[in-house]
This record gives C-alpha cells, sequence and structure tokens, in this order.
C-alpha cells in the first residue's frame, strides 16, 4: 500500500474482507478477482470468458454473496425469451388489471450463465439494463437496482448452436476476464477443501458489506483524481487503437469513460487517491480485449503493442 | 491544484502529415529555384545533408518507435534546421556562398520540412504549415521571375485541399441553420459609427500636431520622396519642380534658394574635390624647408596643373565638408548602373606617385582607335588591340551591363576594368569613342557625355587561375622594374612601410598570396573614415595614415600600391565611382550613382597589358573573380580539411568521456536545478535518469513507466538506495498525478541522492 486514503479505515477494511473472502472460495486466482472487484466497483459489468469448470459461476455468487445483495440467475438457453430476463405483464383475470411480473434483471447481481447461448433477441434484452440500469416493458420505464452488475458468462470453446455476442453488446461490459486453471497448490487446496463442513459454507455466505456500503464504496471511486496527462495518455492510447492497422474496431468513448472508471477503482484497491499510468497500463488487457475487433491477432499481443508504442506520462 | 494540461494537440494522421509535408516542400522549392545559390552544387549539397538529417530522424523515429529517442530526433532536426548556415560557411572557406538573409530563409524553409516529418502533434504541423506559406507568398513577392507564382498557386492549392480534408466537418457542423435578420439595428450602428468617425475627424483636424506631421508623411507636399526630408521641410517651391531641377538644374531659371545656388553643373573633378576634399594649399615656409627651389617649382607647378586638368590626384586633402544632400537617389544620382553591384568604374588611372600626388607619365591626349562590330544587328565598339595577346586570358565568360548617365559632367565613359565591348542606341561612328594613355574609355570633341545617354557593355570576370598564374610567373620578372618612384624618394613614412611589409608578408611565397596578404591586412587592420583628419598638421597624410590607421579610401589605396611596389609589382591608383549596393533603386532595378561614390582603389599589373584591381579599403566589396568549384576546393582543402580533423577529434574525445562529462554536467546542474520548485526538479531527475540509463545502453522504453524500469534494470547494491527510489517515485507520483503541492523532506532527501549519488560511474556497477 503506497498510500492509504485519508478517510476511510472503514473502505479499506472492507475491501480487505471482500479481498479475503473471495479468495479463500476462487483459490489461488488473486490477480482476477482483484480485477473483478476493480470492475464491481467502477459499476461495471464482467464477462467471463473460459472454459467450464473453473469457477465461473462460483465466483460470481460468492461475490453476490459478500454484499448479501439480491442475486439472480438466468441460464441462457436459445429457448430463452426476452421476457424471461426482464420480467413482464400479466393480466390479473380477478382484479381486472396487469400485473408486473419482475425478471431477473430486477436484482442486484444478475448472473447471466453461458449468455452466447441464447438468440440475440435475448441478449438485446440485456443492452438496456446494462447500459442505463432500467427496463422498458410496455411502454412503462422500470429503474433497476443502483449497484446492479452483471456477470456474464460463456465458454469460448463450444461454439456450436452458439450466438456470438454483437460488438454493441460487448461494448456494455467493463471487461473480459478470462480465469484460467489454478496452479498447483492452488488445485491442491482445492482438493483439501471439498470435504469441509455445511457450517463453513455458510460461513461464506455471510454478508460481508451491505449493497449501501458498496454504492459508498462506488463513490469513493469516483471521487479519485485523474490528473489531466493521464487523461491524455488515455485519450492517446484509444485513438491509436482506432487507427491501428490491424483492428477494424478500436475503443469507443463509452470504453474509454469505463477505462478510466476501471483505472480509478484499481488505483482505490491500491489504496492510492489518484491514478497513476501503471493503473491505466494494468487494466488495459481486460478492458480493452473485450471491446476490441481484430482482423487476425490476439487481442493481448496488439493491447501491448500499442501500449509499447505511445509514450508514457512522466515528470516533465 | 498545481496540475498543468499540456495540450499539444491531436495526434496526426497520415494525410495530414502528407500535405503539410507537400506545402513545406513547395516552399523550399521556391526558395531554391527562386533565390537559388550561386553554384547549383551548393544547393545539391545543401539539399543532401538536410535531407540526410531528416530522413535518418524520420528513420529512427519509425524504427525505435519503443524507445526514447526524442533528444536524437531533436537533436538531428536542429542539424538539418542549421545546414544552410554550415553550408554556407563551407562555401565561403571556396570563396563563394550567398547573403545571410538566403541562409535565415533557408534555415525557416527546413524548419517547416523538419517540423511537417516529425511532428508528433497537429500543432507543430500547423506551425509548418503557417511558415512554408510565410516563405512561399515572401519569395513570390520578392522574385522577379512569374515562375514565382506557380508555387505559390501549388502551395494555395495544396493549402486548401488540407484545410478541407481536415477541417470540413468542423466547418459543416458550425454553418448557419437558420438566419434570422435583424431588424435595421445593424445598418442604424453602421451609420452612427460613421457619424461618429466623421466628427471626431473633423474635431481633431488642425489641432494636434502629430497629426501635422503624419499627414506630412502620408503625402508629400514640397519636393523630396521622404515627408521628413531637410529640403521639403523647408518649403522649396513645389515639389515637382525641386525634383526636375536636381536632375536639370539649367533648364529653368533661377530660384533664389541656397540650394540651388549651391548646385552648378558639377565637373568631375568638383565631384571628386567634393566628396574627397580638396587638396590641401601649401604652405611656402614648410615647402622650402622639405624641397629645394627647384623641386618647389616644379610641385606648385604640377598641383596647378592638377587642379585645372585633373591631371593628378594629391592625397594631401582636407576632409570634405560635411553637406546636407538630398536622400532622394533619383535626383542626387550622376548616373545609374544596370548591372553587378559592388563593381567599381573608373574613369581615370595614375601611375606615378611623388609621395603627395599621383601623376600620370603619359599625359598627352593619346588616344587608341576603336573597332565597331556588328553583333545581331546593333553596331558594338571595342579597342583596336595594341598587342597580340599570348597565352590564355585572365578573363572569362561575359555578361551585358549599362550605363545611363543623367549629369554626369565629364566626357569619360566611366568603365569597369573588364570592358570587351561597349555600345549606344544608333550610334555607329567609330571616331566618337577613344582610349586614354591611362586605359579610360571617353567621347572625343565632346564636353560631356549627352544626358540620358545609355551605354550598354559587355564586361567579363576575372578568372582567379589564370590571374594566379600569370601572378607567379610575370612578378618575378617585373622585380627590377617596377618601381617607377621619382628620384626624390625615399618616401618619409619608408620605415613604417617596411615594418608593415614584414609584417603582412612574413615568409609567403611570391605572387598572388603575397598580394592578398596585402588587401587582407589592410582591411583587417585599418579603418575606412573620410571624414578623418591628421592629428598631426606637420606630418604627411600617408605618414599619419599608417600611423592612425585610420583614412580615406584613397590612402588606402596610395599605402597598399606603395607596399606591393616595395615588393616589386607594378600598381596604380585608380579613381571612379563604386557602384553601391546600398543605392539601389527598387523599382527600376538600377543603382544610382551619386557623388558620394567617388572611390579610389588600385590596380596590378600582371602580365603586359593585363592590369587587375585590388579593393584595400575595407567597407567596399572587391573584385568577384571566377574560379571552378574544383580550384576552389583545391585551395579550401587545407582548411577544410584542418577544420575536419579539428571537428573530428573533439567528436572523438566528446564521445569517449561523453560518461564523466555527463557527470559533471550534471554536477553543475544541480545547483540551478535546486533553486526551481519541487516539480520542475522531479522532471529534471526524471530527464536525468533517463540520460543516464541512456548512456549505459538501456535507454527507457516509450510505453514503460520510470518506476517500472529502473527497477528491472538496476540492482541496487546500497540498501538506502533500494529504498529511496521507490519511496521517491510515490512522492513524485503524487505529485504529478495526484493533489500533493509539495516534497516531503524525506522526498529532498532521496532526490539529492538520486541525483548525486546513482552517476553513470556508479551505475555501471549496478546495472544488470
Amino acid at each position: 500500500m503506497i498510500a492509504a486514503l485519508p478517510e476511510t479505515h472503514q473502505s479499506t477494511n472492507a475491501i480487505e474482507a471482500l479481498r479475503h473472502r473471495l479468495n479463500q472460495i476462487l483459490l489461488g486466482k488473486q490477480d482476477k478477482i482483484e480485477l473483478l472487484l476493480a470492475c464491481l466497483l467502477a459499476r461495471g459489468h464482467l464477462l467471463l470468458d473460459d472454459l467450464p469448470g473453473l469457477g465461473k459461476t462460483t465466483l460470481a455468487k460468492a461475490t453476490a454473496d459478500c454484499f448479501g445483495a439480491k442475486f439472480a440467475r438466468v441460464q441462457c438457453t436459445p429457448d430463452l425469451l426476452p421476457t424471461d430476463v426482464t420480467g413482464f405483464n400479466l393480466f390479473n383475470q380477478k382484479s381486472r388489471e396487469f400485473e408486473f411480473h419482475a425478471g431477473p434483471v430486477f436484482s442486484d447481481i444478475l448472473l447471466a450463465d453461458e449468455i452466447n447461448r441464447t438468440t440475440p433477441r435475448t441478449q438485446s434484452a440485456l443492452f438496456e439494463a446494462m447500459a442505463e440500469r432500467q427496463v422498458t416493458i410496455d411502454g412503462q420505464s422500470r429503474i433497476l437496482s443502483p449497484s446492479f452488475f452483471v456477470i456474464a458468462t460463456q465458454n469460448p470453446i463450444d461454439s456450436h448452436g452458439a450466438y456470438p455476442l454483437p460488438e454493441a453488446q460487448l461494448d456494455r461490459f467493463a471487461m473480459k476476464l478470462a480465469i484460467g486453471y489454478p496452479d498447483s497448490n492452488a488445485q491442491m487446496a482445492i482438493l483439501e477443501s471439498a470435504g469441509k463442513s455445511r457450517i463453513a459454507n455458510d460461513a461464506r455466505q455471510t454478508p460481508i458489506l451491505a449493497t449501501s456500503g458498496l454504492e459508498r464504496l462506488q463513490a469513493e471511486v469516483d471521487a479519485i483524481h485523474v490528473a489531466p496527462d493521464i487523461q491524455r495518455y488515455i485519450v492517446e492510447l484509444c485513438e491509436a487503437t482506432r487507427s491501428h492497422e490491424s483492428i477494424v474496431l478500436g475503443v469507443s468513448p463509452r470504453g474509454m469513460l469505463l477505462w478510466q472508471q476501471v483505472a480509478k477503482s484499481w488505483a482505490m484497491l491500491q489504496g492510492r487517491s489518484f491514478v497513476i499510468p501503471e493503473d491505466i497500463q494494468t487494466v488495459a488487457e481486460p478492458v480493452l480485449s473485450v471491446r476490441l475487433v481484430t482482423r487476425s491477432q490476439q487481442p493481448q499481443a496488439l493491447i501491448e503493442n500499442i501500449i509499447s508504442s505511445i509514450k508514457v506520462p512522466t515528470y516533465r | 491544484m498545481n496540475v498543468s494540461l499540456r495540450d499539444q494537440g491531436p495526434l496526426i494522421s497520415h494525410r495530414k502529415r502528407f500535405g503539410a509535408v507537400a506545402m513545406a516542400l513547395t516552399a523550399l522549392s521556391a526558395l531554391l529555384v527562386q533565390l537559388r545559390y550561386t553554384h547549383p552544387l551548393v544547393t545539391i549539397l545543401e539539399v543532401a545533408t538536410a535531407g540526410v538529417f531528416i530522413g535518418s530522424a524520420y528513420c529512427s523515429k519509425q524504427q525505435w518507435k519503443k524507445a526514447d529517442i526524442t533528444w536524437l530526433v531533436a537533436a538531428a532536426a536542429v542539424a538539418a534546421i542549421f545546414t544552410p548556415f554550415l553550408t554556407d560557411r563551407i562555401v565561403r572557406m571556396l570563396g563563394m556562398g550567398s547573403a545571410t538573409e538566403i541562409a535565415m530563409l533557408s534555415t525557416l524553409a527546413w524548419a517547416s520540412v523538419a517540423a511537417a516529418v516529425l511532428a508528433s502533434r497537429a500543432r507543430m504541423l500547423g506551425v509548418s504549415v503557417v511558415c512554408s506559406g510565410f516563405l512561399t507568398l515572401f519569395v513570390s513577392c520578392i522574385s522577379d521571375s512569374l515562375w514565382a507564382l506557380l508555387f505559390a498557386y501549388t502551395w494555395c492549392v495544396i493549402c486548401l485541399w488540407w484545410l478541407v480534408a481536415n477541417h470540413w466537418e468542423r466547418v459543416e457542423a458550425s454553418k448557419a441553420v437558420n438566419i434570422r435578420s435583424l431588424p435595421h439595428t445593424r445598418f442604424a450602428t453602421l451609420l452612427a459609427g460613421s457619424f461618429l468617425c466623421m466628427f471626431a475627424a473633423w474635431f481633431a483636424s488642425g489641432r494636434f500636431n502629430v497629426l501635422h506631421q503624419l499627414h506630412a508623411q502620408w503625402m508629400p507636399t514640397s519636393g523630396g520622396t521622404t515627408g521628413n526630408d531637410i529640403h521639403a521641410r523647408a518649403g522649396v517651391g513645389e515639389g515637382e519642380v525641386l525634383v526636375a531641377a536636381t536632375r536639370e538644374p539649367h533648364t529653368f531659371g533661377a530660384i533664389d534658394t541656397d540650394f540651388f545656388l549651391e548646385s552648378p553643373e558639377p565637373s568631375l573633378y568638383d565631384v571628386v574635390s567634393k566628396e574627397m576634399g580638396e587638396p590641401k594649399k601649401k604652405n611656402k615656409a614648410e615647402s622650402a624647408q622639405s624641397l629645394d627651389q627647384k623641386d618647389l617649382r616644379d610641385q606648385h607647378s604640377k598641383i596647378a596643373e592638377g587642379n585645372r586638368s585633373s591631371q593628378s590626384f594629391s592625397i594631401d586633402r582636407e576632409p570634405p565638408a560635411p553637406s546636407h544632400k538630398l536622400k532622394d537617389l533619383a535626383s542626387n544620382a550622376l548616373m545609374f548602373w544596370k548591372g553587378r553591384s559592388g563593381v567599381s568604374l573608373a574613369i581615370q588611372r595614375f601611375d606615378q606617385f611623388d609621395g603627395e600626388q599621383w601623376l600620370q607619365s603619359q599625359a598627352d591626349q593619346l588616344h587608341t582607335e576603336s573597332v565597331a562590330v556588328e553583333i545581331k544587328n546593333r553596331t558594338w565598339f571595342r579597342y583596336r588591340p595594341m598587342n597580340i595577346p599570348t597565352g590564355p586570358s585572365p578573363f572569362i565568360s561575359s555578361q551585358q551591363e549599362a550605363l545611363k548617365f543623367t549629369r554626369f559632367r565629364s566626357a569619360t565613359i566611366p568603365t569597369h576594368h573588364t570592358l570587351q565591348l561597349w555600345h549606344i542606341d544608333k550610334v555607329d561612328r567609330v571616331d566618337f569613342f577613344g582610349k586614354t594613355h591611362d586605359d579610360c574609355l571617353f567621347m572625343v570633341d565632346r564636353e560631356h557625355v549627352p544626358d540620358y545617354t545609355t551605354v550598354n557593355f559587355i564586361n567579363r570576370e576575372i578568372n582567379l587561375e589564370v590571374i594566379e598564374r600569370l601572378a607567379s610567373q610575370a612578378l618575378s620578372a617585373n622585380i627590377t622594374t617596377a618601381r617607377q618612384r621619382p628620384p626624390n624618394e625615399p618616401l618619409s613614412c619608408q620605415s613604417m612601410l617596411d615594418d608593415l611589409r614584414q609584417k603582412l608578408i612574413v615568409d609567403l611565397p611570391r605572387g598572388w598570396p603575397q598580394v592578398n596578404a596585402v588587401i587582407d591586412g589592410f582591411r583587417r587592420d585599418f579603418a575606412f573614415d573620410r571624414q578623418h583628419s591628421a592629428t598631426d598638421a606637420n606630418e604627411s597624410s600617408l605618414r599619419s595614415f599608417l600611423i592612425e590607421r585610420r583614412g580615406s579610401d584613397y590612402l588606402f589605396a596610395t599605402a597598399a600600391a606603395m607596399l606591393l611596389r616595395d615588393l616589386g609589382y607594378e600598381t596604380r591608383l585608380v579613381t571612379g565611382f563604386y557602384a553601391n549596393p546600398d543605392h539601389l533603386d527598387r523599382s527600376s532595378g538600377e543603382l544610382a550613382i551619386v557623388p558620394e561614390d567617388a572611390h579610389a582603389w588600385l590596380e596590378i599589373r600582371l602580365g603586359a597589358d593585363t592590369w587587375i584591381p585590388l579593393e584595400p579599403t575595407p567597407g567596399y566589396l572587391q573584385p568577384s573573380y571566377h574560379a571552378s568549384l574544383w580550384y576552389r576546393l583545391r585551395k579550401a582543402s587545407p582548411m577544410v580539411a584542418t577544420a575536419l580533423f579539428v571537428g573530428f577529434l573533439i567528436l572523438t574525445a566528446g564521445w569517449f568521456a561523453r560518461r564523466p562529462l555527463f557527470d559533471i554536467y550534471c554536477r553543475l546542474l544541480w545547483l540551478p536545478v535546486r533553486l526551481l520548485d519541487d516539480r520542475r526538479r522531479i522532471g529534471w531527475l526524471s530527464f536525468v535518469l533517463d540520460q543516464r540509463f541512456c548512456f549505459l545502453g538501456k535507454a527507457r522504453p516509450t510505453g514503460v513507466t520510470p518506476r517500472r524500469w529502473f527497477a528491472e534494470q538496476a540492482f541496487f547494491n546500497s540498501e538506502d538506495l533500494r529504498e529511496s527510489i521507490p519511496s521517491f517515485y510515490d512522492e513524485a507520483d503524487r505529485i504529478y498525478f495526484g493533489v500533493q503541492e509539495q516534497l516531503s523532506s524525506v522526498g529532498h532527501r532521496n532526490m539529492n541522492r538520486l541525483w548525486n549519488e546513482w552517476t553513470i560511474s556508479n551505475l555501471r556497477r549496478d546495472v544488470r
């Protein structure tokens, strides 16, 4: 920790507790958990893109448990309808009125499992919810929870019968993470913890922070300072993605804003009240890989290439 | 919050850069084509050198994108920008070169090209476009050629395309959607404003002196072309009458003003005497002491004769009286010269010097006949050659020049020493012209050259290679015959001349090097001052000149001639006029030759009939010599080789000692850096650390932060240093990217340690 936030031992403690809890659940993936927290505190949405059985759903559920938040899960299948996600109005014969039946989006944390299995029609039902934190049903807009957070998962290899997410929707995610296989020590620890008592599992479901606490942390992220030099650095990087010959679609202004926001929350997670160039570079890969459309190369290599070609702001 | 936004404009697309480079190259082409150097090879040399600098900077930038090589690119760009001055220096060593203004314009052109090619921000491109635009339009304005307009049009077309391509969206977005005409308020405002201005003008009229002056400057009312001319302000009748009078004083009746009474038709003798000073009247007693009666009589008769007929030229003269002359060149001009500036036009030559006066040895009015030559239906004249010339000609090439007479009161036609042919429109009579014994052209049986006569000349240039060869061959043969001093020598200042000769010549070989050394010595060590008068009236003018090292041009010429005669060279004094480059009439492109341009110089004899002019007076341009580039290179090669060798030695030594030198530089820099605020000090330290790692071959790549790079590249033997580096960077981050204002005391200590202890010599141990 380089510099503690002046006002908030409470915030620091809460973050430390969140970190500790999630690291207990998903072993050996401290860096991914750090990024997940950054995404959550930045009010972004997360796309977990990895093979089956690596703990994507577990991580999502554990995150919801940490906040005692209202958790909802949608198992995306080809026959899933938009109203299954957003909710619908049902005519009540008895009261002779339409009654609204809220869908899973009316929760604090929504897990959209295997999102690429459902049809584009249903995927797009999430558009408004993710971007505006509201849904419009039968001409009536309904506000979602202020801490509404979508964790979507997708399986990159089993593409038969899948509907790849359109670029417009990908841009609504703040970052994409691949959890990856744990190392051997972590795997040993997983095996060891498999037969633990139910009490321990219950303890894991105890909330650490109320949703209001999450909102307070998110407000603190907004107050993190970003110097003009850093903003210029972000702009230069974004412009470089747009003019790069191997990139078909660069970073949009919405993506740029999200990048700054994630960098701010990353800075807060590091205990700083301001963003430094390393923050931008650290969160670049997860933030950009979800929204860059490349010709052939892997986005990671291109992102490294772009970062290494733009002059980093220094003390001059 | 102490954070400044360094807004340097957006990044650059290829199209923007291409347009700016095209405009810069157009400007450069306009400059090089329209105001080209004397030799095309010089242009090629400059373009090649600057092109290599800019090209290598661009390639380095493209090749090593990751490395922080801004300083290298900047150094190459600066080198390219100053290439014109570098080229100019080299070319001047070769005896060529052009005006400094051209080098400055070239510098601007190369700055424009460098900015366009190497710019990383749009703002730099803007600077490049402004520079190229100014340059193109400036060159178009000052160039006489219509082709210059082509460059201006080309630049405008590219600029228009560039602006439209880059800013059309912005223009379109800001166009008016709806135009609503206001009621007549604008018209009323304009009307009221106009009335207000008219009232203010009426009110101010006649009340303020400054407005009178403005009025006079704006529209001169009484003569002269400058409003603050003293004669104009004195009120001498109508302006046009004054102008006409100064051109042709005898064409109208008397106007009893001082100005016209002072301006009778001036004879050539009057002009020279007025400008160089009247010959001194000799005190009889003084003369009697120094000369015997026979010599005194001789002397006096010569002076009297000389004053009458101008067949002698005394160097013992009073300083010229200061006079107020019209500043207007046109009305003051004796004649107009259309040709090379800085040339001297001879009207008289004197080959004998008696210690006080220059005399002509053959004073009879013998003249050589001229010969007519028909060239392109025009009759040109040339002298009938006295001897058939043998060997290579000391003159080369030819060019047409002309002299237009306005109020020149002499039959002698001032001519350049390389005169080959002359021509006057509709004159085909050979007997109109003659050549005096002193090689001057004159009009036979004429009181003076008729006013408004234009004489065309074909003049040549001196071939430096030939005259140098002639000098080495012929001068040795002249040693015994050259001394033409009368029997009453030695001069009173002979010992001084001997001293000067020994000092200037030392052990130079005979020939052109000695001549050059003498001329250069006078130009370097003596000052030209026509108003100067000797402090001791009893001293001879020449002696005073040699003591005080200051005097008029005839004294320069006399002293140089005497010194060269002592060395065995045959010399003679020439009087005439100097085509002063400052007297250019821009409207006609002609040089006005006014009485103040009366001048004296000397000629040296090389070969049988070849006299070469020499100009020992500083402030007057030396005669132009033509020589091939190869010859000039050969002559300048020792100097260029020495300069290159010394430069190479310095650069090599600097390269090997670069690390300790940089450490010393940093030590010295620390003193002023300590006085800066914390933010700037951190910036300087960051720069210095980057450079130190550069010197160790570990330049920080572009996208890597200093903290990460230094941590990866160096291991720290010292525990203290190991802790102080991250601590320092944490604080630097807080100041630069956070909201902290000042370094803490720990930060100051860390900074001090990093600056003074992490030197290159110490780092060599620590870098991986």
